[in-house]
């Protein structure tokens, strides 16, 4: 499947193509998730109600190489969290697999080995308030990880260890000593990162670690990521519904709308010449001082419920170029160009290429 | 009816300063803060959280906090000073005059009630009308703010809406007596980009078509670039700039403004890092009275800057609360 590409210049998101210099480190290969969400068995039995299932995550796959970044967006709803949370292994899959350079997590995690797994990957959350115990001194949310996964050998060296974390992401040693609340949203996230970094992970699970905070802490804790990525060679999941923030992190970005991805290809040019109809929406809805004034495509509708999703594209309820084909057959992801696209239209040439009025990149 | 003459404005604030009452005595929450909002002008309000945005809305329709409370300077709206009206007349200005959008649609709506039954009462309340008429009206409104079978939807309740078209509702409810100013407080800051869009459109349209000027508060530098006219940017509960939004935005004349611009993230600038300001917004009460308040986060700063706090300085078309325009005013005087 990796057949040896001369063709360095294709930074493909997907298995089997691209740069032949580093192998993909996670891989996730045709994932899903379905939750159940029947109403309770008398109410199925007395009113005759169907079991019913909800899609959140439909059949995934991609790749992250060791050492970049990955950035997923979409619309809430559409999955991204549940994926994060498949990867980090806090629901079980009910098809598919996440390896990790090469050992597969879901097995592993099957066998209830799940301290082997989980050792190389942590997470950080959105709600920096709610993501750390208030209960605990900073000190002691720290070294939890370095405890648990036996990473030093006595106290003192854990001890050491934690101030040297604060230290990295621009916080005191001596705040080793307070609790939660005696810090701001942004330094909260900071100790939310030290505690990830602990863990001495090799992949990072950021779920929209900026997205509660203010922009110009947002721009101190993104400055920060991007330096203890390159300084402990991190490979990252990186999720954000603000497409600009992917534009900045990411080497690779996957846009997902209800449970699937339907584009995937590096920011520059999934952001600059968007394929995929949805992703042309979500860049025109990015309100910038640019387009005020411009009509634009306003984005119709909202994402349906993945309970009873929309037949064969998800997307036809919403789509301006959806016709018979789109509402029978659900369409795969397939090389388009410089990325990869999940669309009839796109696949068959009936929808136009980005035209001029489409400003969303450089 | 109040007749307005044609220049004055929907809304006017001078000088408001407004204090939280703690044990160890007042803490000052807004300090100074003059503004204004003209007939379908929309004005952004911009700052971290904290800064006073939303007690600036709030001082307006008299929705501030128990222990907060106005302790100087002036609002108008229309022309009436609003500020020192008892509880009651304050309760018929809301609504009727001050229409109010808040973050999360839930907590405007009543969950017991339908949305036609909420419409009517609120028409109802400022306006005589028969509840046949409020009934057609509260289904014309919905029609106006883009929802499809109003008829059908005026008898659902809010929890049968998604979360887009309850915000859409209480556009409608916050329009329902014609209000000539709209407060809108994080109008779309719980929604997703895509519905985000389709509300500022719609509020930007009805703004333009009654009139209505708005008073449109966000953290969201990306909404105020699309909604605003005219944008002010709030820093630890004074003024730093208020200007037109295309002065502000792309000339910013506060090293605030300047280092908020810088720090929010573009589409496709390739940009290896982002600019930041160092430190975090002074909180309540450690704002030296005679200071800038951004002066230990300022790379800028100049000897006068601890020692005295900046008058508001003509920069083009913007107003700049910052010392380093008395310097280039002098030398642009010098020059003359």
């Amino acid at each position: 499947m990796s057949r040896p590409s001369r063709n360095t210049g294709n930074a493909g998101g997907r298995r089997g193509e691209g740069r032949p210099i580093r192998p993909p480190f996670l891989e996730v290969n045709s994932l899903k998730l379905e939750f159940d969400v029947s109403p309770p068995w008398v109410q199925r039995v007395v009113s005759k109600r169907p079991r019913q299932w909800l899609k959140a995550v439909d059949g995934v796959d991609f790749y992250i190489r060791r050492g970049s970044t990955f950035g997923l967006v979409g619309e809430s709803g559409c999955g991204k969290s549940t994926l994060a949370r498949l990867v980090v292994g806090l629901y079980d899959p009910t098809e598919g697999a996440v390896s990790l350079g090469g050992v597969n997590l879901t097995g592993l995690r099957a066998q209830g080995r799940l301290g082997e797994a989980n050792s190389k990957v942590q997470m950080i959350f959105q709600d920096p308030y709610s993501s750390l115990n208030p209960r605990w001194k900073v000190g002691e949310i720290i070294a939890e990880p370095i405890r648990m996964h036996g990473l030093a050998e006595d106290e003192s060296a854990i001890r050491r260890s934690v101030v040297a974390l604060l230290e990295q992401v621009g916080l005191s040693g001596a705040d080793a000593r307070k609790y939660p609340h005696e810090f701001s949203g942004g330094q909260r996230q900071r100790i939310s990162i030290a505690r990830a970094l602990a863990g001495e992970p090799e992949l990072l699970i950021c779920d929209e670690p900026t997205s509660a905070l203010d922009v110009s802490v947002q721009s101190q804790i993104l400055n920060l990521m991007c330096d203890l990525r390159d300084e402990h060679g991190l490979t990252m999941l990186f999720i954000s519904h603000d497409l600009p923030v992917i534009d900045f992190i990411a080497d690779e970005v996957g846009v997902m709308y209800l449970g699937r991805l339907c584009e995937v290809g590096t920011p520059e040019v999934v952001f600059s010449r968007p394929q995929h109809p949805y992703t042309r929406m979500l860049l025109d809805s990015v309100p910038t001082f640019q387009r005020r004034g411009h009509a634009g495509h306003a984005m119709i509708g909202e994402v349906p419920s993945p309970i009873n999703p929309p037949s064969g594209c998800t997307f036809h309820p919403r789509c301006p170029f959806a016709n018979e084909r789109c509402r029978a057959e659900v369409p795969a992801l397939i090389r388009s160009g410089e990325s990869w696209v999940a669309c009839h239209g796109v696949a068959e040439g009936r929808i136009p290429p980005t035209g001029p009025d489409q400003s969303g990149g450089g | 009816m109040v007749t307005v003459a044609r220049d004055e404005p929907m809304l006017e604030i001078r000088g408001l300063r407004v204090d939280l009452q703690t044990r160890k005595g007042p803490l000052r929450v807004l300090d100074d803060i003059s503004l204004e909002v003209g007939r379908s002008e929309v004005l952004g309000v911009v700052g971290e959280s904290g800064a006073g945005k939303s007690m600036t809305g709030a001082a307006v329709n008299g929705l501030l906090p128990a222990a907060v409370a106005i302790a100087g300077g002036e609002i108008r709206v229309n022309g009436r000073r609003v500020d020192n009206l008892p509880a009651d007349d304050l309760r018929k200005m809301r609504g009727r005059e001050v229409g109010t959008i808040f973050q999360d649609p839930m907590t405007s709506l009543n969950p017991l009630f339908r949305v036609g039954d909420q419409l009517v009462e609120t028409m109802r309340a400022h306006l005589p009308m028969s509840r046949d008429a409020a009934w057609r009206r509260g289904v014309e409104l919905l029609t106006e703010v883009g929802i499809a079978e109003p008829e059908q939807r005026m008898r659902h309740y809010p929890h049968q809406f998604s979360g887009g078209m309850r915000q859409r509702v209480v556009i409608a409810l916050a329009l329902c007596a014609n209000p000539s100013l709209i407060i809108a407080d994080e109008p779309t800051t719980a929604l997703d980009v895509s519905v985000q869009s389709q509300i500022l459109r719609l509020l930007k349209r009805l703004s333009a078509e009654h009139g209505t000027a708005i008073m449109l508060i966000t953290h969201d530098m990306g909404v105020i670039a699309e909604m605003a006219d005219r944008v002010a940017v709030l820093y630890a509960g004074r003024i730093a700039e208020v200007g037109p939004v295309g002065e502000v935005l792309q000339r910013p004349g506060h090293p605030y403004t300047e280092g908020l611009m810088g720090s929010i993230p573009k589409m496709g600038s390739g940009v290896p890092r982002l600019t930041q300001i160092s430190g975090s917004m002074p909180r309540l009460g450690e704002v030296v009275p005679d200071s800038c308040p951004f002066v230990n986060r300022c790379n800028v700063s100049l000897a006068v800057c601890s020692k005295a706090r900046p008058p508001d300085f003509e920069f083009g078309a913007s107003t700049v609360a910052c010392w380093r325009h008395e310097a280039a005013q002098c030398r642009a005087a010098s020059n003359e």
